[in-house]
């Protein structure tokens, strides 16, 4: 049977959606047509019923109000950089709705756990306490149940771009979540996947119909075989997650290959395992069709360049099928489901995944349309920022170029400082060298070359706009090879987020912060010391305790240097899981206090922030970093000044330990140098700083006729000074 | 004899072969030995006791009306069947089916489905009357239509109920039955009471009243009451299954109606009507253990009702019934469900729902025999989560109207038109429609029924029918079934179908 496409599928995204819409393709059933004409009738004839029925139960005919279609729209945010997000994997935060907990099974750590959107309504109270100002939830859209034993909990397996996710409620329910964020001021960040979607189709590479699990080759030697005679070079291929094959993935019979492997849409409604929503999707064209990533470094012979080739268009580990978003119909088609949850759900920002596995032109499209969808329903500042799990900051940065995203996650800042710095006791030189990079030039040749060449093909669609392209494409491009490209774009996007005054701003004074997420272990678990078997339960809790110092040493630099500080749900409740999935904890299994140690201290940390504008969008000038190997007071310490035009706040961290390694106790740091010289600060000598972090300001630190001062402070500890009043 | 009562058992239960090979389908009831040996023993008694048996295996003409009443003054045994069977087609060949939307709406089109009782007269004398009454149910699995030698059985009605208890008018019964008041019979629905328990029920009936309190259990084969789990045997290899989780819902009914004469032959009543249910906690098991457990809490609900009634005035038939409900929690979903949603306390509490209700049956022309029959109903439910716009709740309602006529005591030709309107308290999950769901139908019914001349009215039986129907949807109403379902495609629905239906001789507190 051919069925209809669902009703209203068209309508909701025309109305949603300005425009013609490309995905409105789908087949307008006649009897949907046909219904508009009876609608008139019988709805005379419903109103009569209405009429009769109401009379005789005197219960008025009212119809619901439904979804809010007069959305409150309105963007409340002035400066991106004032905010604090708090990411929340909806599954795992809070259970609002027992009716929704469809395959919930709390035992495995990798099913459905219950939480939903009403559960973070619920727990907004909690969310407004700890001060944070907006919230970026797991993805809302519809996903294929279940995989391998795996469920679609965190919700990047897309199956229906339109739809929501019913285990964790309704349209409804999102915009309620929505709209009692933005009555309390709080914004919400989508997070989109438009990369892949989830496992939907396999590769039929045998071409028998049916997904299997082949073996191909044989008939000549092979590695590993164990036949001493004639090893087969057999090799073994998941028809639902082939390896990659820069040729697309090839069929393969007895006699050799076959072409490419047909494209076998899967129908399994029990696990929602059906063709992508809307049909549209369903083109096998609209696929890369290549197979999955295999290589994740530059290793062995595979070059830098061959890296970005499986990245950008390998299909994502666990058979996520990479979309074409080269293709021009499929970049409309991603645009136009993505501003509909603008439309209707009312989102103030996009999270993007997996950022790094598409090309950077595909967001060189997709974000100023997304920009322009989104002021032309009111949304100004709108703020798009992607994931490239990637340390590697020149292509990092190479996603800042252009119009594409207007941040990233800085992945560079969690490796190079979240980790090295304050989880490993590394060097805290690494932090300034990292700030300093910002402005290097991208140094990978491929890089170079792509991302001149998109900068200027886009710098020169409009006549006269770029001086670069007076002299055409080729001037732009040979200018810019010559003058070299920063790694991260000093040019803000037009359309895209301002501060307060309407000025533009760039991605390095957008970055995203964080000490840790949901793909990464979270820090307690990094940054405490490995527990043994023979631990007794005083030296579980010493290391304990270590790792909470730690912790609370990180999220002080977090909330005090550049950019927008991202905190994972449960950080200010110690969860501390390792990798995926254990990083996902339930947050109700340890509860939602308000008075533990890390609560508070973040939660200060936060009001502090709020309530000196310098820490957020003041420009950073280090003023104390030490090598590896630094020995007296100053070892280990890194301070900065956030400095803005009303004010300068001087940052002051101690990331030593309590104990050395032969466990002597640590005296207290200070920013003296081997000369006995203090820490040279801009404040004018004579100043008295005063510290706004740690309690009652009584100790008072003196700027010496120098300008210097020497602040002292316990080991895994930060101070925040600013001018006595 | 011998004959028939090998064909019955041969027909009922005619599978031994065929039973253990073929995948059962979800709750059917297979003729097991347990079974078998019901039938066969219901069987012989059928044939050994009771006259409407010989007299319908006799062949009674068409024209002589079977007797209503199986209940014979010269035998304890009594018989009594209500059924209904036939076949139909819609306008591509297969098998017609009905269009609805609202959980009860007109009965036009429904499934094959068969009663059969049997009483016996266990005593009677100084110390009151014994009947012993037993109901088996089939439902919709005809061997000669789908070729699966397969039933669906039921036993629903197993009980003893003693009147006159002592010379007085007390009454007691205990065992499996249903109490059950007036209904709307176009929509197969009793909008007020209709219990369907394991209980003691104690009762006074008078000429003006009758009263009863019933207290009884139902424990569903569900994972919500039910749970046998395995676990390692106390004192063996292996391992034993246990009934872990085992609750049982308690109703507590009680009912009293007060009747008035009104002109000669008439009356009107009066009704109240009262269910509490409650659900203990328990533990249920969680799947691939028999450790990890989850409480499920305790749960409560209460119904209560009221019903005005006035029956025969100017026909013998005529009546009007007017019911008022309300419901909270547990009790909305009645005995035989389980609640669709739960409040933060994982208890249907805070579930709600409203009914009134308007039936009746009214002679308009004795020259013709012209009589209407309808049925209304409309009913407000919220259920017990906390979201304000939900799909699932509802306001909805149906109207039902059957005009028929007697022409010449034997040819009964209706028409009936109906609608079903349904708002749901939400957007739709799919559409996003807000759209009140709507089926109209309009059916033709020449039909012919078999009862005594004079007493010929909507309600006799036997009546062979045939059926017309055509329905009409609009978006929302196809928009509730999947979208892959047929039904979800054709705004207009055809429908032609014969039916036969018959009831007879139902003893026993029907």
């Amino acid at each position: 049977m051919n069925a209809r496409p669902r009703l209203g599928l068209a309508a909701r995204l025309e109305r949603a959606l300005p425009s013609q819409s490309i995905l409105s393709r789908d087949p307008q059933p006649m009897s949907t047509l046909a219904s508009n004409r009876t609608t008139v009738h019988t709805a005379h004839i419903s109103l009569f019923i209405c009429i009769v029925i109401t009379a005789l139960s005197l219960i008025q005919c009212t119809p619901p109000s439904g979804v809010d279609m007069n959305y409150n729209r309105q963007t409340f945010v002035s400066d991106w950089r004032d905010e604090v997000i708090y990411q929340i994997v909806v599954d795992r935060f809070s259970d609002g709705d027992p009716n929704n907990n469809f395959n919930v099974d709390l035992r495995k750590e990798a099913s459905y756990h219950g939480g939903d959107w009403q559960g973070i309504i619920d727990k907004l109270d909690y969310l407004d306490d700890l001060g944070v100002t907006a919230l970026w939830i797991s993805p809302v859209v519809r996903n294929v149940e279940e995989d391998a034993g795996f469920a679609s909990y965190h919700g990047y397996w897309t199956q229906s771009f339109i739809d929501t996710n019913l285990h964790f409620g309704d349209l409804a329910a999102l915009q309620r979540l929505v709209d009692a964020c933005h009555r309390r001021e709080i914004k919400v960040i989508l997070d989109v996947v438009t990369n892949h979607i989830g496992q939907l189709f396999y590769y039929d590479i045998n071409r028998n119909g049916q997904p299997d699990i082949v073996f191909f080759g044989g008939g000549g030697p092979g590695s590993g075989s164990q036949n001493a005679d004639q090893s087969s070079g057999l090799r073994r291929s998941s028809e639902w997650d082939p390896e990659y094959d820069s040729r697309g993935v090839q069929a393969f019979t007895a006699l050799g290959e076959n072409g490419l492997a047909p494209v076998e849409w899967v129908e399994m409604p029990h696990i929602n395992r059906t063709p992508p929503e809307p049909v549209a999707f369903q083109n096998p064209d609209w696929y890369n069709r290549k197979g999955r990533v295999t290589v994740w470094e530059d290793e062995g012979a595979a070059s830098f360049e061959y890296r970005r080739e499986q990245e950008i268009k390998g299909d994502f580990p666990g058979g996520l099928k990479d979309l074409a978003t080269h293709r021009s119909d499929v970049r409309q088609a991603l645009t136009e489901v993505f501003a509909y949850w603008i439309k209707e759900a009312g989102f103030d920002g996009f999270r993007i995944d997996t950022l790094k596995h598409q090309e950077a032109g595909f967001f060189d499209v997709f974000s100023p349309k997304i920009r322009e969808f989104a002021a032309q329903i009111g949304k100004r500042n709108f703020l798009m920022f992607g994931e490239a799990f990637d340390g590697n900051d020149e292509l990092l940065g190479s996603y800042s170029h252009g119009e594409g995203v207007d941040s990233v996650f800085y992945f560079s800042a969690y490796y190079r400082v979240f980790m090295n710095i304050f989880a490993y006791s590394g060097a805290t030189s690494e932090a300034k060298r990292l700030y300093d990079e910002r402005q290097a030039k991208i140094s990978e040749p491929s890089l170079v070359s792509k991302t001149i060449n998109r900068v200027c093909r886009l710098s020169c669609q409009v006549e006269g706009a770029d001086p670069r392209c007076a002299s055409g494409y080729d001037g732009c491009v040979s200018q810019l090879t010559e003058e070299g490209l920063p790694r991260y774009s000093q040019v803000a996007k037009r359309q895209g987020p301002t501060d307060a005054q309407g000025q533009g701003l760039t991605t390095t004074q957008l970055l995203i912060n964080f000490i840790d997420n949901h793909d990464v272990p979270r820090f307690l678990y990094s940054a405490t010391p490995a527990l043994t078997p023979s631990d007794d339960e005083a030296t579980k809790t010493a290391k304990k305790q270590l790792g909470h110092l730690r912790l609370r040493n990180a999220l002080a630099y977090l909330m005090t240097i550049d950019g927008i500080p991202c905190i994972y749900y449960g950080t200010e409740q110690n969860l501390s899981g390792g990798p995926d999935p254990s990083n996902r904890e339930d947050m109700w299994r340890v509860g939602f206090a308000q008075d533990g140690q890390t609560y508070r201290y973040l939660k200060a940390l936060i009001q502090a922030r709020k309530a000196h504008p310098a820490l957020r969008r003041g420009e950073v000038v280090f003023r104390w970093t030490s090598e590896a190997g630094d020995q007296g007071a100053g070892a280990g310490l890194l301070a900065y000044e956030r400095v803005s035009e009303e004010q300068t706040v001087l940052v002051v961290l101690n990331t030593n330990d309590p104990t050395d390694e032969t466990g002597a106790e640590r005296a207290l740091g200070q920013t003296v140098d081997s000369e006995s010289q203090g820490m040279a600060v801009s404040f004018p000598p004579g100043s008295v700083l005063v510290d706004v972090l740690n309690g009652s300001g009584e100790e008072r630190f003196t700027v010496n006729n120098d300008g210097r001062v020497i602040i002292a402070l316990p080991p895994r500890s930060a101070r925040l000074l600013t001018l006595a009043p | 004899m011998h004959f028939i009562s090998t064909f019955c058992v041969r027909r009922l239960c005619l599978r031994d072969r065929q039973a253990v090979t073929s995948s059962p389908a979800p709750f059917s009831v297979h003729c097991t030995k347990t079974s078998r040996a019901l039938l066969l023993t219901l069987c012989s008694m059928m044939i050994t006791h009771s006259p409407v048996w010989s007299q319908d295996s006799e062949q009674t003409t068409p024209s002589k009306p079977l007797s209503t009443s199986s209940k014979s003054a010269h035998t304890p045994f009594w018989f009594g069947s209500y059924g209904r069977v036939g076949l139909s087609t819609d306008d591509q060949g297969g098998e017609g089916q009905k269009r609805q939307v609202t959980p009860y709406a007109p009965r036009l089109i429904e499934d094959n489905y068969l009663e059969l009782d049997l009483g016996y007269r266990a005593y009677r004398g100084r110390h009151g009357q014994v009947d012993v009454v037993t109901t088996i149910s089939a439902f919709d699995q005809l061997f000669h239509y789908n070729g699966n030698a397969d039933a669906q059985l039921a036993l629903r009605r197993m009980y003893a109920e003693v009147r006159d208890i002592g010379g007085t008018q007390v009454w007691t019964s205990l065992g499996s039955r249903w109490l059950r008041g007036n209904d709307i019979y176009l929509m197969n629905f009793w909008p007020l009471d209709d219990l369907n328990t394991l209980g003691l029920t104690l009762g006074h009936s008078g000429k003006r009243h009758e009263a009863w309190i019933h207290a009884g259990v139902s424990r569903l084969n569900h994972r919500s009451q039910t749970q046998y789990v395995d676990v390692p045997s106390a004192n063996n290899f292996g391992a034993e299954s246990v009934l872990m989780l085992n609750r049982q819902r308690l109703i507590i009914a009680s009912l009293y109606e007060r009747r008035y004469s009104l002109g000669k032959r008439g009356g009107w009543k009066w009704k109240l009507y009262t269910e509490y249910h409650a659900l203990p906690s328990g533990e249920e098991t969680l799947e691939g253990s028999f450790t990890d457990q989850r409480t499920l809490p305790d749960d409560a609900g209460l119904i209560a009702g009221l019903q005005l009634g006035m029956w025969g005035v100017g026909h013998p038939s005529n009546h009007l019934n007017l019911w008022a409900r309300y419901g909270r929690g547990l009790a909305i979903y009645d005995e035989l469900g389980s609640p669709s949603a739960v409040n933060r306390d994982k208890r249907s509490w805070d579930a709600e729902e409203w009914r009134l209700a308007l039936a009746g049956n009214w002679g308009l022309s004795t020259a013709h025999g012209l009589s209407v029959q309808w049925g209304s109903y409309i009913r407000h439910y919220r259920d017990a989560d906390e979201l304000s716009v939900d799909y699932d709740d509802r306001v909805e309602g149906s109207v039902v109207v059957r005009p028929q006529l007697n022409l010449n005591g034997f040819f009964t030709p209706a028409v009936e038109a109906s609608a079903q309107w349904s708002q749901a308290g939400g957007n739709h999950p799919v559409t996003l429609s807000t759209q009140a769901a709507q089926v109209y139908q309009l059916a033709l019914i020449p039909a012919i029924s078999f009862g005594r001349g004079a007493h010929l009215d909507a309600y006799t039986r036997p009546q062979l029918r045939l059926i017309y129907a055509v329905s009409f949807l609009n978006d929302a109403a196809l928009s509730r079934y999947p979208e892959r379902d047929p039904r979800s495609q054709g705004e207009i629905a055809h429908y032609l179908g014969a039916r036969a239906e018959w009831w007879f001789g139902r003893g026993g507190g029907y």
